[in-house]
């Protein structure tokens, strides 16, 4: 009953799509995903050699770290919190921002980040013997062979009615419905690859004086429109126990912070994703869905 | 894209003229040119070109130059059109203007390849049945399967698998459901070697369940399920294809979260494995007669239903763009022999037949229309349009289905006045579900497929066709709703980046859709005259507040109980609904209550079938004192909201009217005619495809 099926040369787990998308100069071949895989953790990588892609992509928290915020060379502060680095072959943007289209191209961006890695791109191929297209190639490839599914909640879908437990049960239909969770997790990787405004980055003023602020303009940095102050990519809901804290920035530590700041309809702000609203659960109810988002934790295959 | 053509269209339009602006050229000839040019390259409208092109060549006076290269246009667009007038046009050419030397060389090497592609017999088309909505054909087109609905039992309905033997004529039910509540549903697929059928069914349990089963058309075996929605935690799913192994069907389940999934599903043991995720909008999609490859459709934007076409491999090997184009291409078809693959097309404006050939699942050329007009009529988008047999040949079923915008003006007795006539032809019989506004100046409909919303000004019946990018849904005659500013219309219908059905206000000015903040809308809705709420149905009554957002509960849910045609008063105090108790034979009553749900008070024991659930049928007249509603015979009555008899307004138009807009003067009525009594074709075109070979 829980077949896998091995799509060219990785076992697809239970739950996810059969295709993952590559791009045509760059097949998932095992090769490449080996010479990916001992790049991710070569901290070579990074202007003092101390971090390698691992040391914030922790394979042990479903490739994130528990910090708040990044932590890169010299102890340098990023501004976001670490993705956790799951099932990104499925995804169609990149970073909190979606401001990269590609995983070759993601790959690069926290080597050349003087807040992550700080390498040049030549520093970076210099160390390695590898050419730029090669490192992106190799590492592009590992990440998309990171894959978790084969959840309880995948076991539950496919038939196995004991996978979740009545409360869990009860949390994946406030899932669908009070909770209207699914207006951006959805499908098999629990999100639509797109950007939102639930407000986490907004500030009230409190007071006289301007109404408030964003303390990260999340997409508008990229596009500059004035809608996209504030909205951030969703992120996959896959393995969220294990990858707190949460939000772009990493201010809740808990799922619970989390439900609760949904069920309070977020932050209002001048860009609000209109899906967002304060949802009237009661304590019962948000306990059922810290309990089946829990369901969604796995094992990573990488 | 549309800044592209128009560029080229200009730089075209310089190019042939530079030499045709010669003293004999008129203004008037010069523009007229250009006009053509502009229809047939940038609107597309290449029948329109066409007679443009012709009427250059015939006016007198007009230079050789002019001339020539108004037919040498005129014969590209029936060359375009697959219309054999292109090789006369061509011929009169090279006969006729040799001196044209550039014109008559390009109308020569045309002329030889259009002599070279029409060697072949060409295409034919013949109808083959008359009466069932064929669902799909077999292999060898010896048998059909359709769905036939049961009268209602009880008010209850049901829907049956019946097989019909193409050459007898003869039929056999194949799953019986009468009166059950359970439906076979539109989308089915016989196994590669004609000996089974897997089909759709809605089930009438409390869990909306659907199954896919199969039955083998000997009957010697009941059917089984191989599929159940419930089980995979789905909540639809439509059937698309069995690989020739037999051993799996090609499914695209709905999940619960309501997006969309290519599956296959292991026949043996129901195993399902998901081959592709999708967003919120329905794939069309269909598999390659090996078995390997799945042509699908989806939108490629979020913020546009304009679909593209893709092949996508069965074994998750890659995922392959087949047609990027402009124009709404959908509903693919693989060629019996594997090389092409058809889809419809509305690039023509209507709906047009395409193929392009495919080699290892990836475009091997490109697109060439096999046949203008194709007018399949089965609903589009997942279930298969159309069904493709051993020989090649394509069956497709042709629903004859007209709906069209009405008005009848009403005397001061109520009573019509005159003879009810069309008012719109945007589309000839496919325009729908007409609204007036608030100011009696404009109305607003839909029309064409996939629909659009048209607006005409009534005072000099100018129109303005909106493309949306939304898929608009207008299911049982609910049609765009006004806003009191009469600027603006609701319109319900959904987009790739949003699940479900969603409403939009559209503002009239910009053509911009702005998503409102409702969940939970059902068709079977309407808005307040002052736009501050939606009063929801069927299974309970409810108003949405649209500024908070607030749901209140005007009539609880009842089992057995639904809530049809929700309409409210043009002061907003009161409300009527067509009240439908399932089960009990009579009991279908028009109700008026106010708006706090006090007073109900039943004005109409008024029958309708249970075969629709009757939506948009009930509507105040501007007085207050009368509603005006229409029966399940097509027949408008008016009756007073304070009780008593029902009069006839001397409307009946049979088989059904729908959407019912009353001017706000109280002086005429728009309506809708839903005309789907005509008996289906099924026709088959054959010989379409010059490089393909036959099986």
């Amino acid at each position: 009953m829980l077949r896998s099926v091995m799509a060219v040369v990785i076992a697809v787990p239970l739950g996810l799509d059969l295709y993952i998308p590559a791009p045509e100069n760059n097949p998932l071949v095992r090769t490449r995903i080996e010479a990916g895989r001992r790049l991710f953790h070569d901290r070579r990588l990074s202007r003092d050699q101390s971090m390698a892609c691992a040391s914030c992509h922790d394979p042990a928290r479903a490739f994130s770290t528990a910090k708040p915020i990044s932590v890169g060379v010299f102890g340098r502060q990023g501004t976001r919190n670490v993705p956790a680095l799951i099932n990104r072959g499925y995804g169609r943007a990149f970073f909190w921002d979606a401001r990269v289209a590609t995983l070759e191209e993601q790959v690069l961006r926290p080597i050349q980040d003087p807040d992550e890695m700080d390498l040049t791109l030549s520093e970076a191929t210099t160390r390695i013997g590898l050419s730029a297209d090669e490192l992106s190639l190799a590492l592009a490839s590992y990440v998309r062979s990171i894959l978790s599914g084969n959840a309880p909640f995948d076991r539950y879908m496919n038939g196995e009615r004991q996978a979740l437990s009545a409360e869990q049960q009860r949390g994946l239909t406030l899932f669908r419905t009070k909770g209207n969770c699914v207006s951006c997790h959805v499908g098999p990787n629990f999100t639509d690859e797109r950007l939102h405004n639930t407000g986490i980055a907004w500030r009230p003023s409190g007071g006289p004086g301007p109404a408030g602020r964003y303390l990260d303009d999340g997409r508008f940095a990229v596009t500059r429109a004035e809608q996209d102050r504030g909205r951030f990519k969703t992120p996959t809901l896959r393995e969220v126990s294990r990858t707190s804290p949460y939000m772009h920035d990493g201010s809740k530590a808990t799922l619970e912070e989390v439900v609760t700041f949904y069920d309070e309809g977020g932050r209002p702000n001048p860009n609000l994703d209109i899906e967002i609203r304060p949802l009237g659960l009661t304590p019962a109810e948000r306990r059922a869905l810290v309990g089946f988002l829990q369901s969604l934790s796995g094992r990573v295959h990488r | 894209m549309v800044t592209l053509r128009h560029a080229a269209a200009r730089a075209l339009a310089g190019a042939l003229l530079v030499s045709s602006l010669s003293a004999q050229s008129t203004v008037q000839s010069d523009r007229q040119f250009q006009a053509a040019l502009q229809k047939e390259t940038v609107d597309g409208n290449l029948n329109g070109a066409i007679a443009e092109y012709a009427a250059i060549a015939a006016r007198p006076g007009v230079s050789r130059e002019l001339a020539s290269q108004a037919l040498l246009r005129m014969a590209e667009a029936y060359r375009k059109l697959g219309d054999p007038q292109a090789i006369v046009v061509y011929g009169r050419l090279v006969r006729e203007f040799p001196d044209q030397r550039q014109v008559a060389e390009t109308a020569r090497t045309r002329l030889g390849d259009q002599e070279a592609s029409t060697t072949r017999t060409g295409p034919s088309l013949r109808r083959v049945h008359s009466g069932a909505d064929i669902i799909t054909v077999s292999p060898d087109a010896r048998w059909a399967v359709f769905n036939e609905f049961n009268p209602a039992a009880n008010g209850v309905t049901g829907a049956d698998l019946v097989l019909l033997d193409m050459r007898t004529g003869t039929r056999r039910v194949l799953d019986r459901h009468r009166g059950t509540g359970e439906y076979v549903e539109g989308d089915a697929v016989f196994s590669p070697d004609g000996s089974q059928v897997a089909y759709h069914m809605a089930l009438a349990d409390n869990e909306n369940n659907h199954e896919i089963r199969i039955v083998p058309i000997d009957g010697k075996s009941p059917p089984r399920v191989v599929y159940q929605s419930k089980r995979s935690n789905h909540q639809y799913v439509f059937v698309m294809g069995w690989t020739p192994d037999g051993r799996r069907l090609l499914i695209s389940p709905e999940l619960a979260d309501q997006t969309w999934q290519l599956s296959m599903v292991w026949i043996a043991d129901g195993t399902v494995q998901v081959i592709k995720s999708f967003g919120w909008a329905q794939v069309h999609a269909a598999l390659s007669p090996d078995g390997r490859y799945i042509a699908y459709a989806t939108p490629v934007r979020d913020d546009d239903v304009t679909r593209d076409l893709f092949v996508l491999a069965v074994d998750g090997s890659q995922d392959v763009p087949l047609v990027q184009h402009p124009a709404h291409d959908s509903d693919p078809l693989w060629s019996a022999d594997g090389t092409h693959v058809l889809f419809r097309s509305n690039r023509q404006r209507t709906s047009s037949l395409w193929a392009i050939p495919v080699k290892n699942g990836r475009p091997a050329g490109e697109a060439t229309l096999v046949k203008n007009d194709v007018p399949i009529g089965r609903q589009l988008g997942p279930r298969q349009p159309a069904t493709v047999a051993r020989s090649g040949a394509l069956y497709y079923t042709v629903s004859p289905r007209r709906q069209n915008v009405y008005h009848v003006a009403l005397g001061g007795d109520g009573k019509a006045v005159g003879e009810p006539r069309i008012v719109t032809n945007h589309e000839v019989n496919n325009d729908c579900c007409a609204a007036i506004s608030p100011d009696g100046r404009r109305l607003a409909y839909y029309s064409r497929s996939p629909r659009v919303l048209v607006i005409r000004e009534l005072n000099t019946g100018n129109e303005r066709e909106f493309q949306l990018g939304l898929e608009i849904t207008f299911m049982l005659a609910t049609g765009p709703q006004w806003f009191p500013d009469s600027q603006s219309v609701l319109v319900h219908g959904g987009v790739p980046q949003r699940g479900g059905n969603r409403q939009y206000r559209v503002d009239l000015a910009t053509g911009r859709a702005t998503l409102l903040p409702t969940t939970g809308v059902h068709v079977h809705s309407r808005m307040t005259p002052d736009a501050r709420a939606i009063l929801v149905g069927p299974y309970a009554l409810a108003w949405h507040d649209l500024a908070t957002r607030e749901v209140t509960t005007l009539k609880q849910e009842v089992a057995g109980t639904q809530y049809f045609s929700p309409t409210v008063s043009p002061d907003g105090n009161k409300v009527s609904y067509w009240q439908f108790r399932a089960g009990k034979p009579g009991a279908s009553q028009i109700v008026v209550v106010s708006r706090t749900g006090a007073d109900a008070r039943v004005v109409c024991e008024c029958e309708f079938a249970g075969s629709y659930n009757p939506s948009n049928v009930v509507a105040w007249m501007p007085d207050q004192q009368h509603l005006v509603f229409s029966d399940a015979k097509g027949t408008l009555w008016r009756i007073p909201v304070a009780g008593g008899a029902r009069e006839p307004l001397g409307v009946t138009i049979p088989p059904r009217i729908q959407g019912l807009s009353v001017q706000p003067d109280g002086r005429g009525i728009y309506f809708t005619v839903m005309d789907g009594s005509s008996p289906s074709e099924l026709w088959a075109l054959e010989d379409y495809l010059p490089g393909a070979s036959k099986q």
